[in-house]
């Protein structure tokens, strides 16, 4: 097999950027005039407290509409059932509404919770948060997990969880001080919104001097929060190597848009400096030499796995169209023929290697790569020299292949605006392929895009959809709606079929899809449609195994790998850890072990550590109880707030099969034997209308049984709805549950 | 005829599992290969020969997300 990449020296040589990664436009702002024009509306003290084997027993409240301030208890029944994160997002948030709660109501919440595991400095990837809100897009609770120092830092200030009620009048920030013991809510009329301005200027701010930069970290969203309701977070973290900030996002569900509907420009925290023992666990040693065994392994297997250090997750973008995964014109197709043009070794070249790219101390997996010195060619900050954030496999996907964008280039600045104006990359790959596949077909058209052609590969117009958004002009603000609610704003104009609109409309509970391909695998389509939030690769992603290794040949298979890794994955999100490392490496005899896709080796690791965290020990079993709580909680919380059923899992056919006649020609020789092999039918008699057709016949059932298994597996009704009899075993009976399932329960 | 994954492939005299490999477009680096129920490590991948009627399994290690 010859170099598949031939050719392309010429291609390679003009993308070469030998950057000085410490040059970038420098931000010219007086940060004596913007704090000067502060205003202190609130100011409290606290006592400063390191948390003991994981936690300090403490959450703190503040309410930006009466400006309260005060101390939220964690409980042994929370810390038993919730454990932390994600659990306690869930918890406090449940409390705080009604099921009439808007995401824009002042009783909504955002609710930032790292997790007991989360600030360990030994073990790789142990620095995560997760954040809990009532989303704009979907209307349910959103989870989203995020790197960045914020949550660490928050935990060594003396704080399991920040919860955020109210809405201000004015735009404000909170500054909570850890190492002084002090938070102030503080009137901020000056300060820009886009995030790669704010976080530096926050940081600068609040530091005392250099040295203490690195102890800063700040929430921000950006100018699209205000004018979209796919607005993020991003949380910062100061690279010293690089002399910046950097920024990890809390993408899904519109939680940025929730922060600025509350008014609230930033949340900064000022963090004790941190230690490798901060954490207080109940057996430090334990840790620390399980750390260093995953440090070995990462330094001498990853150059020749995925190799993470240099690529991150892009590294799977040439991979994923080799398996016909990766998305290509609104999920259309898997593979492109300019795939080259955005492979990992393309990023591997324009990202600065060597660098401090980890996005919490002493995660030696370093997968949070930064392209510097792309000088943007569009939009409010054209001319400047910036450092873009990634990009990641997902960026890649969404802002790329799926809007038949094949130039890294344009990705790297699409990758950046959407950093700085805070909109979730995800969320807009799979809104322009929407769009843009609407073009295509003629539901939209210049004038209803007030001029924009929103041709496949057209960089610039989408650059110029993200301005207009992100400012509140143009179709950029129907845009902003996200594809649910698009969907119905075109049928009610009478802009295209409302049933093609439903089929290639790539959201599920009014999430968008992330960027992989499911038609070839029943699990992911389950893994996909059958979650909690929406369609996002975080709970199950099992295409490997369902398509390719075959591994899962039966409905129960198939459910049973959706009951074991949406719950595995949910412990990451407890805890405050992060799931690369657990199988983005394997250990070099991995393949002796019974079932090894699991990477048995990694989850002993993790059971370790949460013993040694906390001092009890563990058992698979209970680390799967555990999820399993929070997880049939969510479910009847998504319940509560008037989702949460089966048909609330349908999913788009787009996700499930071929849509049109095209799809079906580019898949023709699978799909036909498809057609004999499962249906029994003969294709050469068939037309090509009869062919797709059936396919939609067969897999639209096949789902349904999936359905069918993957509740009965889940011990839930065949509606959906977790059973009595689960709900006891888990110990979750409150009566404020029970009165949620029972008038669906007494109906079944 | 042998199988890959449970699916039917075509045998030809001499093949080795790198020739499955790059036949099937397998390029996922983390990948677990038995030949029957022998376990072929990464650098033999070239030199271990399919017999005819072999049944083949490429694991590919990323699961669950």
């Amino acid at each position: 097999m010859g170099n598949p990449y031939a050719g392309l020296t010429d291609y390679l040589a003009f993308h070469r950027v030998e950057t000085n990664y410490r040059h970038r436009t420098e931000c010219d702002t007086d940060v004596a005039k913007l704090r000067a024009a502060h205003r202190l509306l609130k100011e409290t003290t606290f006592t400063p407290k390191l948390p003991e084997r994981g936690y300090c027993h403490r959450g703190m409240y503040i309410n930006v509409s009466t400006l309260e301030i005060k101390e939220q208890p964690v409980t042994q029944t929370m810390k038993d059932i919730f454990i932390g994160g994600r659990g306690f997002g869930l918890w406090q948030l449940w409390h705080a509404v009604t099921p009439k709660t808007r995401w824009c109501d002042p009783e909504n919440e955002i609710i930032i919770s790292p997790g007991p595991m989360s600030g360990i400095t030994q073990y790789p990837g142990s620095g995560k948060s997760i954040v809990v809100t009532i989303s704009p897009q979907t209307e349910i609770p959103i989870d989203s997990n995020v790197g960045g120092y914020f949550g660490p830092l928050l935990k060594f200030s003396g704080y399991d969880f920040l919860e955020i009620q109210g809405k201000s009048e004015k735009d404000i920030l909170i500054f909570i001080d850890g190492q002084n013991g002090t938070v102030s809510i503080e009137e901020c009329p000056l300060e820009p919104l886009d995030s790669h301005i704010l976080a530096e200027l926050l940081t600068e701010m609040y530091a005392e001097n250099e040295a203490d930069k690195v102890n800063i970290s700040v929430v921000s969203a950006g100018s699209a929060a205000d004018n979209s309701l796919i607005g993020m977070l991003n949380f910062s973290w100061f690279d010293k190597r690089r002399g910046c900030i950097r920024l990890k996002q809390a993408g899904r569900g519109g939680i940025g848009t929730v922060l600025r509907n509350k008014r609230i420009k930033a949340i900064v925290i000022r963090g004790p400096v941190v230690k490798g023992d901060s954490n207080h666990p109940a057996d430090f040693e334990t840790i620390a030499k399980t750390g260093i065994k995953l440090h070995r392994e990462l330094r001498e297997l990853d150059p020749s796995q995925c190799v993470m250090r240099r690529n991150g997750t892009a590294h799977i973008v040439e991979i994923m169209d080799a398996y016909d995964l990766l998305p290509v014109m609104n999920f259309q197709y898997g593979s492109h023929p300019e795939t080259h043009k955005i492979a990992s070794y393309i990023w591997d070249m324009r990202c600065t290697q060597r660098t401090n790219d980890g996005c919490w101390y002493g995660c030696s997996m370093a997968c949070a790569k930064g392209a510097d010195g792309l000088t943007l060619r569009t939009g409010p900050y054209k001319g400047h020299v910036v450092t873009v954030d990634g990009p990641e496999y997902e960026n890649v996907g969404g802002l790329g292949s799926n809007a038949g964008i094949f130039d890294a280039e344009a990705i790297l600045e699409l990758n950046f605006y959407c950093d700085t104006y805070g909109i979730c990359t995800i969320t807009w790959g799979t809104i322009c392929a929407f769009v843009m596949e609407c073009y295509q077909r003629g539901i939209l058209n210049k004038e209803r895009t007030d001029g924009l052609e929103l041709n496949w590969g057209n960089w610039e117009a989408d650059l110029e959809l993200m301005h207009q958004m992100a400012h509140g002009e143009g179709f950029g603000r129907i845009v902003g709606l996200g594809v649910h609610k698009m969907k119905q704003f075109f049928a009610d104009r009478g802009w295209g079929d409302p049933a093609l609109l439903e089929d290639i409309g790539m959201e599920n509970k009014g999430l968008e899809y992330s960027q992989y391909l499911s038609k070839e695998s029943l699990a992911q389509q389950g893994g996909y449609a059958m979650t909690n939030k929406g369609p996002q690769h975080d709970e199950a992603w099992l295409i490997f195994m369902d398509m390719v290794n075959k591994q899962l040949p039966t409905f129960e298979d198939k459910a049973e790998a959706l009951y074991y890794f949406p719950l595995w994955r949910t412990w990451f999100g407890l805890n405050g850890w992060c799931k690369l490392p657990w199988n983005d490496v394997s250990p070099k005899d991995n393949h002796l072990r019974h079932e090894p896709h699991k990477i048995p080796e990694h989850v002993e690791n993790y059971l370790a550590m949460h013993g040694a965290m906390l001092g009890t020990n563990i058992t698979v079993e209970d680390m799967l109880n555990q999820s399993a709580r929070v997880y049939n909680f969510q479910r009847i919380f998504n319940i509560r707030m008037g989702k949460g059923l089966r048909i609330h899992d349908k999913a788009p056919y787009r996700s499930m099969g071929p849509v049109s006649n095209e799809e079906y020609t580019s898949r023709e020789e699978r799909y036909d034997q498809q057609i004999i092999d499962e249906m029994g039918l003969e294709p050469a008699k068939m037309t090509l209308e009869e062919k797709v057709a059936a396919h939609r016949a067969w897999r639209t059932d096949r789902y349904e049984k999936l359905t069918d298994a993957v509740y009965k597996r889940r011990g839930w009704t065949p509606n959906g709805v977790p059973t009595y009899e689960r709900i006891k075993e888990l110990g979750i009976d409150f009566p404020e549950v029970l009165e949620v399932v029972e008038p669906l329960l007494s109906q079944t | 005829m042998i199988k890959v994954n449970d699916d039917p492939m075509e045998w030809r005299d001499g093949m080795t599992i790198q020739d499955i490999l790059d036949a099937k477009k397998y390029k996922f680096p983390m990948l677990i290969v038995t030949l029957g129920e022998e376990h072929i490590s990464k650098e033999h991948y070239s030199a271990a020969k399919v017999p005819d009627g072999a049944i083949v399994k490429v694991i590919h290690l990323l699961s669950g997300g």
